[in-house]
C-alpha cells in the first residue's frame, strides 16, 4: 500500500518537475551564424534567379518552335531542290520548249 | 506603428530587420525548441531552421495573430518535424536491427544525446525519464504539455499558437496528465 502511495507521490513530482527547467541563454555567436545563413541563402538563391522566369513550360514551348521551325525550312529546302533538279533533268535531255524552239529558229 | 515599419523591413529582407528579429527572439526560440528537443545541438539546428523559414515565409504573414504567435507555431512545427524524422529513423534502424543488418539501438530515444543545459544534474535522470514519456504521447497533447509545463505559458498563449479553444487545451492537458501517469506507472512496475 505505502510502496503505491510512494510510487504515485513520485510520479506526480516527476511530472511536476516539467515545470522547474529554467530557461537558458542562446549558444555564443547564434545570431551571427543565423543572420550569415540567411544572408547566404539569399545570394544562393538570386544566381539562381538568373533563368528562374526559364520555366518548364516555356522550355517545351521553345522546343516546340525549334522543332517547327526546323520542319518549314527542311520542307522549303527539299520542294525547291525538286523544282531544280527537274529543270536539270529536262535541259539534260532535251525536254525544254524553249530550247527546240531556238533551234528550229 | 513602430511595429508595422518592422514588418516592412522584414518584407524587405533587410539585414538590420533580422539583427533585431533574432536579439529579440533568439532567446525565445531556442528555449522553446529545447522544450521539445532536449539536447543543445540539436535545438540550435532546429532554431536555425526556425529563423531561416521565418525569413522565407515571412511574406506570407498577414498579421492576423502577433508575430511572436507565428514564431512560436513555426518552433513547434519545426520541432515536431524533427522528432518525427527522428522516429522514422529510429523505427527503421531497429528494423534493421533485427533484421541483423543493423546496431542495436535504444528504442525509447528521440533525441541524439540528453543534453539540457537548463536542468541541475540531479534532476538529469528525473527529466530525461520525463522527457521520453512525453514523447510517447499523441502530438497534440504532446505540444500543450510542453508550452503548458515546460515553457510556463498560459492557456490563452497556448490556444493561441494552437489554434484551439481554451477548454480544448484544459481537456487536452488532463488527458496528457493522466497518460503520462499511465506510461510512468507502467515503467515502473518494469523496473521495480
Amino acid at each position: 500500500m505505502d510502496d503505491k502511495k510512494n510510487t504515485s507521490e513520485f510520479i506526480d513530482e516527476l511530472i511536476e518537475s516539467a515545470s522547474k527547467i529554467k530557461a537558458v541563454n542562446t549558444p555564443p555567436f547564434f545570431k551571427d551564424r543565423v543572420l550569415n545563413k540567411l544572408f547566404e541563402v539569399d545570394h544562393t538563391e538570386k544566381k539562381i534567379d538568373f533563368f528562374g522566369w526559364f520555366t518548364p513550360k516555356y522550355q517545351i514551348a521553345v522546343l516546340l518552335l525549334f522543332a517547327i521551325l526546323n520542319l518549314t525550312v527542311l520542307y522549303v529546302y527539299r520542294s525547291s531542290n525538286k523544282q531544280r533538279d527537274l529543270l536539270t533533268f529536262v535541259e539534260t535531255y532535251g525536254f525544254s520548249d524553249s530550247e527546240s524552239e531556238l533551234i528550229l529558229n | 506603428m513602430e511595429d508595422k515599419h518592422f514588418l516592412k523591413d522584414l518584407k524587405e529582407q533587410k539585414q538590420s530587420a533580422y539583427a533585431r528579429l533574432l536579439d529579440e527572439y533568439q532567446g525565445m526560440v531556442f528555449n522553446t525548441c529545447l522544450s521539445f528537443v532536449p539536447n543543445k545541438e540539436d535545438a540550435e539546428d532546429i532554431a536555425q531552421e526556425v529563423f531561416v523559414e521565418v525569413y522565407n515565409s515571412i511574406i506570407k504573414f498577414k498579421g492576423d495573430s502577433k508575430l511572436s504567435t507565428w514564431i512560436y507555431r513555426i518552433c513547434v512545427n519545426k520541432s515536431l518535424e524533427f522528432i518525427r524524422k527522428k522516429n522514422t529513423k529510429k523505427r527503421f534502424g531497429f528494423m534493421q536491427s533485427l533484421t541483423g543488418n543493423g546496431v542495436p539501438i535504444d528504442k525509447s530515444s528521440y533525441f541524439t544525446e540528453y543534453n539540457h543545459p537548463g536542468i541541475q544534474l540531479e534532476n538529469k535522470e528525473k527529466s530525461e525519464l520525463l522527457f521520453k514519456a512525453i514523447n510517447k504521447l499523441p502530438e497534440a497533447q504532446k505540444v500543450v504539455f510542453t508550452l503548458h509545463k515546460i515553457d510556463e505559458m498560459s492557456y490563452k498563449e497556448v490556444s493561441e499558437i494552437t489554434e484551439k479553444s481554451v477548454s480544448s487545451i484544459e481537456s487536452l492537458l488532463f488527458r496528457a496528465r493522466k497518460n503520462l501517469r499511465k506510461i510512468l506507472t507502467e515503467y515502473y512496475k518494469k523496473e521495480h
